[in-house]
């Protein structure tokens, strides 16, 4: 995100891609089917237009999810229904579980019962960092361990990852 | 083209957008603009010497200066996309409101029942001119303000409209005090404090409809 705000276009491209089908999932979970397509484009464009806003000091998917849970409430309300309550402890729930992540992706299944041999760190890690693009700074913070220890629980589980993937 | 292309194609850099305490200082320049009208047009009253030496003056005009900075703060903070509201922007939203639950109690506490319907009928004529003076000098640096959350993404608009307008009336409010050298409680609770309520009300109704993203 800090990139796109930098007008790079590859990266923006990127991240659009990665969490397309993440809000998709988020929000089937929690609207009717006929409204999730227009939330999620919805969404995209809100992000777009408010990418100015986003800090890198906040988690990415707390300035997202924010935006998400607003057009959702839009959306419900435009068909009369409540409204909708989301915290930032479910967001990271959700996140946390691979499966969400993975599903619409071509090696989901198989991605997903790899990362299952993981400990729990070292799928902790790995999600965060290459399914939602934090820096090794940040999923040090976030998991309270050194970035040294991050490169190194990272470096053991892509070996492992490429071992089951090989097999 | 798909819509992934679309904003692809529309990408363009964007300065990110300071923190909310540098953009209070760059709002802080409108309310003082309007302070500094206030003084010319009103003029300081006579015995600003003697009031600044009053402790309970003093401590009322605190307040109203910690209330304005504080809800300035929060509006701006809360202009920004966020699941988790940190404990300082809630702290300094909840701040602002108590400077004025105190000033409110303060100043209402005095006012005996039997004075309450004649003062207030009395007030709202406004003689002396303390709500024209807090509401329509209020509008210059509220709009401003409202600029600088509309520019963010305010995905919680009418409490940013309230504290929007509760920091302009706060701030108007302080100025006030300084110009009008009336001091008892009825006057001091209809026609400088009541004002700035109505405006945190009308900021919820404001911030509905220029606030929506």
């Amino acid at each position: 995100m800090v990139a796109a705000q930098t007008g790079d276009q590859q990266a923006y491209a990127k991240l659009l891609a990665e969490i397309t089908p993440l809000l998709t999932h988020f929000m089937r979970r929690r609207l009717p089917e006929n409204l999730v397509e227009d939330t999620v484009q919805e969404t995209l464009i809100s992000l777009h237009k408010a990418r100015a806003t986003y800090s890198s000091k906040s988690p990415f998917h707390n300035w997202l999810f924010a935006i998400a849970r607003h057009r959702m409430v839009d959306a419900l309300r435009k068909n009369g229904r409540a409204s909708l309550h989301i915290n930032l402890d479910e967001v990271e729930t959700f996140l946390a579980d691979e499966t969400n992540v993975f599903e619409e992706r071509d090696t989901s299944r198989l991605l997903a019962k790899a990362l299952k041999e993981l400990n729990a760190r070292q799928r902790k890690v790995v999600t965060m960092m290459k399914v939602e693009g934090y820096t090794i700074e940040e999923v040090a913070k976030a998991t309270g361990l050194s970035p040294s220890n991050v490169k190194v629980t990272a470096h053991r589980a892509y070996k492992i990852l490429r071992e089951i993937l090989e097999r | 083209m798909t819509l992934l292309e679309t904003l692809v194609k529309d990408l363009t850099p964007v300065r990110p957008r300071r923190p909310a305490w540098q953009l209070v200082l760059v709002w802080s320049i409108f309310p003082i603009l309007s302070a500094l009208f206030v003084l010319w047009f009103r003029h300081v009253r006579s015995d600003v010497s003697l009031k600044m030496t009053d402790m309970m003056f003093m401590t009322e005009n605190t307040l109203m200066l910690a209330a304005s900075i504080m809800a300035a703060y929060t509006a701006l903070w809360l202009s920004v996309p966020s699941l988790h509201v940190p404990r300082l922007a809630k702290a300094t939203g909840v701040a602002a409101v108590g400077c004025w639950a105190v000033l409110l109690v303060y100043a209402g506490v005095h006012i005996s029942a039997s004075e309450l319907t004649h003062h207030l009928q009395q007030e709202l004529m406004d003689p002396h001119g303390c709500i024209s003076c807090i509401m329509l000098l209020a509008l210059l640096p509220s709009a401003v303000l409202f600029y600088m959350c509309r520019r963010a993404a305010p995905l919680r608009p009418l409490t940013t409209g309230f504290f929007i307008l509760l920091a302009n009336g706060s701030f108007l409010a302080l100025v006030t005090r300084y110009t009008c050298a009336l001091d008892y409680f009825p006057h001091l609770f209809f026609a400088h404090f009541m004002p700035v309520m109505v405006l945190g009300v009308l900021g919820l109704v404001a911030g509905r409809f220029l606030l929506k993203f």
